[in-house]
């Protein structure tokens, strides 16, 4: 899965991203983690990538990480942000 | 008397041609997507590119009308007048210009979220607001 990245414009304002949909015209607002896991999205990667990275990078065990992560990626998903 | 009365009839044809393109700006806009439109309408959006608005944009006398006649129809728009309908029409009309549209966002003195959209020439804006806002841009553009 990967971000539609042709289809989005984003602009980071300190810990928040804000995302457009050039497709649907809606945006949407990431905070902390989800940043990063936007930056991750850009590229082709399954959940259990994000996991690890997330995992690697943040003190959060990998039962956490991956019930968050795979909200976050279904949310996305929801709005047609991935391919 | 004749100069007079040729201000006034092209002054009405482009708030006619105002009304005809924000008609077709809210077909477009229930339609297709923002670069689609933007394609159409002959402006520029190029989300990899948000440099910070630059100085404000002077442009050509015979803009002057199109500027004019955008103000006088977008406040009568029924539904809304916003800035993206402002910006598409006024875009379209100024099209042999190079308009490029960009989308920007700042927090609010309220720490809410404003979104505002504005039409750059050469790199310079024709809203003197517009430096106020982050340009959105394309994921790793920033």
């Amino acid at each position: 899965m990967k971000l539609r990245t042709d289809d989005v414009s984003v602009r980071t304002l300190g810990t928040e991203t804000i995302v457009l949909s050039l497709r649907t015209s809606q945006y949407f607002m990431v905070r902390g983690i989800g940043t990063r896991l936007l930056e991750l999205l850009a590229a082709d990667v399954e959940v259990a990538d994000l996991v690890r990275s997330v995992v690697a990078e943040y003190e959060v065990d990998e039962a956490t990480a991956a019930r968050d992560i795979g909200t976050f990626v279904e949310n996305l998903h929801a709005v047609e942000l991935l391919h | 008397m004749v100069a007079a009365v040729r201000r006034v009839v092209l002054g009405c044809w482009e708030v006619a041609l105002a009304v005809v393109t924000l008609s077709a700006v809210e077909v477009l806009l229930r339609t297709r997507d923002l670069p689609a439109i933007c394609r159409v309408l002959g402006i520029g959006y190029d989300p990899a590119d948000p440099h910070p608005a630059g100085d404000r944009a002077r442009l050509p006398r015979r803009a002057r009308r199109a500027l004019r006649a955008a103000s006088l129809v977008t406040p009568r728009w029924p539904g809304s007048d916003t800035c993206l309908r402002r910006c598409l029409l006024l875009g379209h009309r100024l099209r042999a210009l190079d308009p490029a549209l960009r989308i920007g966002v700042r927090r609010d003195p309220h720490g809410g979220l404003a979104v505002h959209s504005w039409l750059e020439f050469d790199g310079r804006s024709l809203d003197p607001t517009a430096h106020r806002y982050a340009p959105l841009g394309a994921l790793g553009s920033e």
